[in-house]
């Protein structure tokens, strides 16, 4: 409800009330929701009182024996703006005040986190998108991030994979990094939050996630602040879009409760076969007779065909299960003229679809607004969580990796399933051949991730007058992980062995900012906001093993006195600090123009190169607000949006400035093996002090439209987005001599650019309603200059993606794979010069066969509300980019005895004439034309189509509204994450993000290349929630 | 009020550059040269640390002795898997994790001297000698990485009549520079030039680092490969006669630690977390309890053959049968924390007895060649046989005595360069492609302009 609306009802209802003045009135009314339904459970309080009344499941409320005179009411309601209306009560009589929350004026009038304020939506200038409390919840015991996928544009989210509480890669608008880190800068009310998805390590498909340790269910809205008018408040660090986490707060009125328990189970999305133990055997003979040997093929392990009789272990279906996930919430909002307070206690138990993996959640928070004078606020915002990850390897290391590759159908899990004639036989059972034995694995070896996570803030606000705000802000992020892993004598061979790692995150920050509205007189609106910021973050790390400590993991903090081999690593830290200022003017509410300029100073950045300015303005123009704009046509609002900017990208490696060296004698850094004859010293890397941030140009152009009254919005942006000075990771030759080889230089440059729409319709309103949203964002990606680097300089990691100028981030460079030839069965590949040739040669003729980059994703959401039943569905797409299956060259490959296959093996060459996809099974890659080493089996023919839409998520709910007074509402609901994926691809998922160790990795190689990476979960859920 | 709020903008935006000292967070291991390089004794430690990578095991430490019997005729090639099949099929390419830490390891040790040498002058308080001493250690260390890493990594010296054939990067001093390729001549030309002045740099005794001693057996064996025969007679006929090493009377004691008099320059091994100078010969050849007591490599029949011609003591001591009835070589011992014998008298005396058989000193050539006989329970050869039956009995010789010690390869190349133009080195021609290494990218990718090696070829 604008402004003007509430002006215009308050008067009407002061004119017709005015005359009647006797003893005790009473009010009574009923609130809507934006939708026109009863709002049930509303608090609707006369203000500087604790007098009010709730709304019953019709929405009717009643207020007895108000004082008569003028009252001013007010209403709230979970996920609503407040909403005032000044009454006059008379003597006797019952004034009836009705509220419809938020109705036709949400596009506008909804407020909008921003850096360091807030704003209503129509005054932005810059691009923000928002997704609200209620769509943060899809999945349980999830992690916040993961729940945007589909939901705002622009924002690409890969989720990590079905591991319990895994990281996504989340992109805003494209990749504009190759070597700094890609991901957005996350700030939590106001509380830049450490982030590192690094901190453990490549663990096997169990990189840690920074995010997993935030509650979904105390966010009460996410803002993402995409282009540079938005996000250049955030100087240094706001080059890859700005996430800002607004957590619940209290609501005024009488203590309202929510308690929600739901529960849900796992599967994976696919299972891919792989070969038993008949087709295994078939597989391995035809290859060893198909390269010229005779007689049956010698099995691995120097087994015997005897003694494998009988024995087909189907070692996936020995990893994978139902998964069980169960979460229960209790909140608490209140408020008063001192205190509003919101209280949030979650637990969740997440397990994934792979045995003994699971995320445990206990989170707490409580956020306090202390009002103790009139003109000055208090804000507190404290939250508690210890988050607990089972981890089993995955891929490369364990787990559902091994058991499609090096456990063989062959194997058995234990030693008594051989025949009993077997030399291999053991009667007493036991594991058989532990490092390929999944089940082995899980039962021999202990790996745990235990977390703390505590965040703190406290915000003094003082407004001295009605036009100045002055706030300061002061915050503390501390982290404490724990990595844990225990393992028994069996596995290691020798003696038990518990090891521990440590880190210590302290993320310290402040601010203080000053807001002042100029008085301009009545058309105008003009107001300016400056501040300063501060953040020192710093980590510690230990790491100890030991053997005494048998069947358990154990505490360094506790025992260290007694362990030997305790060892120190660096701190690690980074400082910044900031400056910065936003003016902010309009004319009539029609003429809009922003600026925002940021000075930035960072440790990280090299000494010729210390601070770092940032501006960007932004302009924009509601025509609709023109006088000659038809009123009553079928657009009510149309505004132009247009903005640029500089932003930065600070997210690199902190030593990266220095020339750092290595010597015996430094305290706290483990330098194992450096004596010869003596102590010892050289140089690591050089120094570069020109060492700085990228950065990014944004230029964004923008229309808003509002048709029928708003039943249609829709929004039109294009931007560009320019990087320079992007920070490569460049390379040294090996005969350098230098014991780092690679360096970062400031010398690349990337466009992005790219264009996003969404559309969102009340196809049908009234009792049965009918909305639908819609998004779609296309982004194109060039490198433009790479400087001096070669491809394989710029690399992603294992998986063969590259950096190469004139093509998107993150190709796939690889030999090109053209056809068997029908009369050999060899694979016939195409040199540097496009000829066909029997020979792999990657040092001459690899090529560009491919790029990551998805095309266009988006996202379509349809909820159809029928009195008290809902239901909804999401599709989530991404059309275009190729998947490289880098375990194909194995699965699918040259046939070596120590892997597996899967089923698609069996569309190979036989005999001459042959039309297949598969080459001949032969046992070396020397007969394919490459090298001996089966490994380097690189080319195009692994290659495949990443394109697929998926059903995100559907849910259906029930609200029973009991009539009872206890509980106003009980709500029921019923869903499912990821039911239904349609894909070309012929591997477990399409949806890959794979596990990587750096930032490089991660933008060049993170998504769409696969390495038996886990496939995504499918989840059920049954949901119960009361309102109480 | 307006006022107030243009003086507080102006202030705080006035704050700069001076003001960030704040800010600065550096870590531990942050420093300068002028700093880490201060003194005579930090000096020593750079050059510590060069050694330090010399030793390990994919630089001096046994990779090299590897490669160099895979790609030839030394090693069973059944059950041999991934980068060694590479090399053991002659198809190396550009990712091969061997060829990467055998670059890597072996230059880093080059690029530590370098930056001493680099940075001499800003070390305070070394003496002339100390300083004339050091640069001799940095011209040893990279003469020795350059010579051994040229041999892999282009054709071999003599394949071409004026060795323009490309070699690889020529680093005299640390630094980011992209260096291109030079040619193999260019490349025997800074060796030589690296060692001449050394040997005029280098005390005579020198703790256990490298002394004239060492710089003059590496000049014996340059020039032996170069088949320059004169000089390589020279040099070794030098340390033999004038240097203070005897010829060890048992053959194995080059392996066991302290009991070695025949060694001109070793690697030590300090037994700081197995920090050792002889891993990969220990771990590729001997019998690994871990691993069902299997070694990862086995000799071929060709070399078990060698052994057999003649009653031969060594075979009895080098060579066992294991577990799964397989021969391998026990000629590294465990165990044993021993010096790694980079440079001996063994392979010094094999050098002077061929030059000097090449040079028509038949006598002084069939004493060296009976010494080592003689030591391997062999009988006496006359030196009055012709000299074509000589000089094969020492390519034998030196076949069997350096087996599995970066000999087989490089000495096949070289007979063939000397005499064997047609020579097949397990069925391929001694200098198709892919008897070369492929650069690793680690190399490669660095500079646009490095030309890799051409593929293929021996199969």
């Amino acid at each position: 409800m604008n402004l003007k609306k509430l002006l215009l009802s308050s008067f009407f209802l002061t004119f017709f009330s005015l005359p009647l003045l006797l003893a005790q009135g009473s009010i009574s009314g009923i609130v809507f929701d934006e939708t026109g339904q009863p709002a049930v459970g509303a608090n609707i309080i006369i203000s500087a009182t604790t007098q009010g009344a709730s709304s019953g499941t019709d929405g009717s409320y009643t207020i007895e024996n108000v004082a008569p005179g003028e009252i001013k009411l007010t209403v709230s309601y979970t996920g609503f703006q407040d909403q005032f209306k000044t009454v006059t009560v008379n003597s006797g009589e019952t004034t009836k005040v009705n509220f419809s929350l938020g109705v036709d004026s949400e596009l506008l009038d909804e407020v909008i986190v921003i850096g360091y304020g807030t704003q209503r939506s129509r005054d932005l200038v810059g691009n923000i998108s928002k997704v609200g409390s209620e769509d943060l919840l899809d999945q349980v015991g999830g992690t916040f991030e993961t729940a945007l996928q589909g939901k705002a544009p622009g924002i690409q989210i890969t989720q990590g994979s079905g591991t319990a509480g895994s990281h996504s890669i989340v992109r805003i608008r494209g990749t504009s990094s190759v070597s700094a880190g890609g991901d957005p800068l996350y700030v939590i009310d106001g509380v830049p939050v450490s982030q590192d998805n690094y901190l453990l390590g490549e663990t096997g498909g169990q990189n840690n996630n920074p995010l997993s340790s935030i509650n979904p269910a105390d966010i009460a809205s996410v803002e993402i602040l995409k282009d540079a008018a938005s996000a250049a408040i955030y100087g240094s660090r706001a080059a890859n879009g700005v996430i800002l986490i607004t957590t619940k707060r209290g609501k005024k009125g009488k203590p309202s409760f929510n308690f929600t328990t739901r529960v849900g189970l796992a599967q994976p999305t696919n299972v891919v076969d792989v070969l038993d133990s008949d087709e295994w055997l078939g597989v391995q003979q035809e290859a060893w007779e198909n390269s010229g040997n005779v007689g049956r093929v010698p099995l691995p392990n120097s087994l015997s065909y005897n003694d494998i009789e009988g024995i087909n272990t189907d070692w996936i279906d020995e990893v994978i299960r139902n998964g069980m996930k169960h979460e229960q919430s209790l909140s608490m909002r209140t408020g008063n003229k001192w205190l509003s307070s919101y209280v949030g206690l979650t637990y969740s138990k997440n397990e994934s679809y792979l045995i003994n993996n699971d995320f445990e959640r206990i989170s707490g928070r409580v956020n306090l607004d202390i009002t103790p004078f009139k003109k000055i606020k208090l804000n507190i915002s404290s939250s508690t969580v210890r988050g607990t990850r089972n981890k089993t390897p995955q891929a490369w290391a364990g787990g559902l990796g091994w058991a499609q590759s090096t456990s063989l159908p062959i194997y058995p899990i234990y030693k008594n399933e051989f025949v009993s004639d077997s030399p291999q036989y053991d009667e007493s059972g036991g594991y058989y051949n532990i490092y390929n034995n999944p089940v082995a694995q899980v039962d021999l070896q202990s790996l745990q991730t235990r977390e703390w996570r505590y965040l703190n803030s406290a915000q003094l606000t003082y407004m001295p007058t009605k036009s100045l705000t002055l706030s300061a802000q002061g915050s503390y992020d501390f982290t404490n992980i724990g990595d844990y892993t225990y393992e028994q004598m069996e596995w290691t061979g020798s003696t038990p062995i518990s090891k521990a790692s440590i880190f210590k995150i302290k993320n310290k920050s402040a601010y203080a900012t000053a807001q002042y509205v100029v008085p301009t007189g009545k058309d105008h609106s003009f107001s300016i906001l400056v501040g300063t910021d501060y953040q020192d973050y710093n980590r510690t790390r230990l790491y100890a093993e030991d053997n005494r400590f048998e069947g358990q993991f154990f505490e360094i903090d506790e025992y260290k006195e007694q362990i030997d081999s305790l060892s120190f690593f660096d701190d690690e830290g980074y400082k910044f600090f900031s400056l910065f200022t936003r003016l902010s003017y309009n004319y009539k509410e029609k003429y809009y123009a922003q600026a925002v300029f940021r000075r930035d100073a960072s440790s990280k950045f090299g000494a010729n190169n210390r601070w770092g300015n940032f501006p960007s303005l932004g302009v924009g123009y509601i025509i609709s607000e023109e006088d000659f704009w038809k009123k009553g046509g079928p657009v009510n609002y149309m505004k132009f949006k247009a903005s640029w900017g500089l932003t930065g990208n600070s997210n690199i490696p902190w030593r990266e400035q220095f020339s750092t060296y290595a010597f015996n004698n430094n305290p706290g850094t483990v330098n194992n093996g450096l004596n010869y004859n003596g102590d010892t010293q050289y140089q690591i890397k050089e120094a570069n002090p020109d060492l700085k941030w990228e950065l990014v140009q944004t230029i964004d152009v923008g229309v808003d439209f509002g048709f029928f009254n708003d039943k249609v919005t829709a929004g039109l942006t294009y931007y560009h987005k320019l990087t320079k000075g992007a920070l490569l990771r460049e390379f040294l030759a090996a005969s350098s001599g230098f014991n780092e080889l690679q360096f970062y230089r400031n010398v690349g440059k990337i466009r992005n650019q790219g264009v996003e729409f969404e559309l969102s319709t009340k196809n049908q309103v009234g009792k049965f309603l009918w909305t639908a949203d819609f998004n779609i964002a296309a982004n194109r990606n060039l490198v433009l200059d790479v400087g001096n680097a070669t491809p394989d300089a710029l690399d992603g990691g294992f998986g063969d993606t590259r950096i190469i100028e004139g093509e998107p981030i993150g190709v796939n460079y690889i030999i090109l794979f053209d056809h068997v030839d029908e009369e050999t069965g060899r694979p016939v590949y195409l040199d540097a010069e496009g000829n066909e040739t029997f020979e792999y040669n990657p040092a001459t003729n690899r090529a560009v066969a491919g790029n990551i980059q998805p095309d266009f994703t988006g996202g379509l959401r349809n909820t159809l509300k029928y009195g008290k039943w809902d239901l909804s569905f999401l599709f989530y797409f991404s059309k275009g980019g190729t998947i490289y299956d880098d375990a194909a060259k194995r699965q699918l490959g040259v046939i070596a005895n120590d892997w597996n296959y899967t089923q698609d093996v069996f569309d190979r060459w036989r005999q001459a004439g042959d039309d297949a996809t598969l080459p001949k099974y032969v046992n070396s890659m020397l007969e394919w034309g490459g090298s001996g080493n089966i490994w380097q089996n690189n080319h195009s023919l692994w290659l495949y189509d990443a394109s697929f839409i998926r059903l995100r998520n559907i849910a259906l709910g029930y609200d029973i509204k009991p009539r009872t007074k206890v509980i106003r509402n009980i709500r029921v609901t019923l869903s499912a994450n990821n039911l239904l994926t349609f894909t070309k691809y012929r591997g477990w998922d399409p949806e890959i993000a794979r596990d990587r160790s750096q930032e490089q990795e991660r933008n060049v190689g993170g998504t769409n290349i696969t390495y038996l990476t886990p496939p995504q979960e499918k989840s059920y859920v049954l949901g119960l929630s009361f309102d109480f | 009020m307006k006022f107030k709020f243009s003086i507080i903008l102006l202030s705080l935006f006035l704050f700069n550059a001076c003001a960030d000292d704040f800010l600065e967070v550096v870590p531990d291991n942050a420093s300068s040269i002028e700093e880490s390089l201060a003194t005579p004794a930090d000096a020593r430690e750079f050059l510590n640390a060069a050694y330090d990578e010399l030793s390990s095991g994919n630089a001096q430490g046994g990779l090299q002795a590897l490669i160099s019997e895979l790609m030839t005729d030394g090693v069973d090639g059944t059950d041999i898997n991934g980068d060694w099949f590479a090399h053991y099929t002659r198809s190396t390419d550009i990712f091969l994790g061997t060829t990467r830490s055998m670059m890597d390891n072996s230059f880093k040790a080059v690029g530590r001297a370098n930056n001493v040498l680099d940075h001499l002058n800003i070390i305070e308080g070394l003496s002339d000698s100390e300083a004339k001493s050091m640069e001799g250690e940095v011209r040893f260390i990279r003469a020795l990485v350059h010579f051994d890493i040229v041999r892999f990594f282009g054709q071999a010296y003599g394949a071409t009549s004026d060795n323009s054939q490309l070699g690889i990067a020529i680093r005299t001093s640390q630094n980011t520079e992209a260096v291109n390729r030079s040619s193999v001549q260019d490349v025997y030309n800074q060796v030589i030039f690296d060692l001449e002045e050394a040997i005029k740099l280098l005390p005579a005794t020198n703790d256990i680092y490298a002394n004239s001693w060492s710089a003059k057996a590496l000049l014996a064996k340059v020039y032996f490969q170069m088949n320059d025969f004169e000089n390589s007679f020279d040099y070794a006929n030098d340390v033999i006669e004038n240097g203070p090493f005897t010829f060890d009377t048992d053959f194995s004691a080059r392996y066991g630690y302290g009991v070695s008099t025949e060694i001109i320059f070793g690697l030590i091994s300090t037994q700081i977390d197995s920090d050792n100078a002889n891993g990969g010969y220990r771990s590729y050849f001997r019998p690994d309890p871990s691993n069902l007591g299997e070694a990862a490599i086995y000799p071929s029949g060709d070399i078990v053959d060698a052994f057999q011609v003649e009653p031969d003591s060594r075979f009895a001591a080098w060579f066992v049968v294991g577990t799964n009835g397989k021969t391998f070589c026990n000629k590294y011992a465990f165990d044993e924390v021993y010096p790694n014998p980079v440079l001996h008298l063994t392979e010094i005396k094999l050098i002077r007895a061929e030059s000097a058989i090449e040079n028509g000193n038949n006598d002084i050539g069939v004493g060296d060649l009976n010494d080592i006989r003689f030591r391997a329970g062999l009988t006496d050869i006359s030196p009055s046989s012709a000299t074509q039956a000589l000089i094969q009995r020492c390519r034998s010789e030196r076949k069997k005595a350096l087996y599995f010690e970066n000999n087989n390869m490089h000495e096949l190349k070289r007979q063939a360069v000397r005499d064997t133009p047609n020579m097949l080195i397990r069925n391929a021609p001694w200098d198709c492609n892919g008897l070369v290494c492929q650069l690793p990218d680690n190399e490669l990718k660095g500079n646009p302009e490095m030309e890799p090696n051409p593929q293929g070829g021996c199969n």
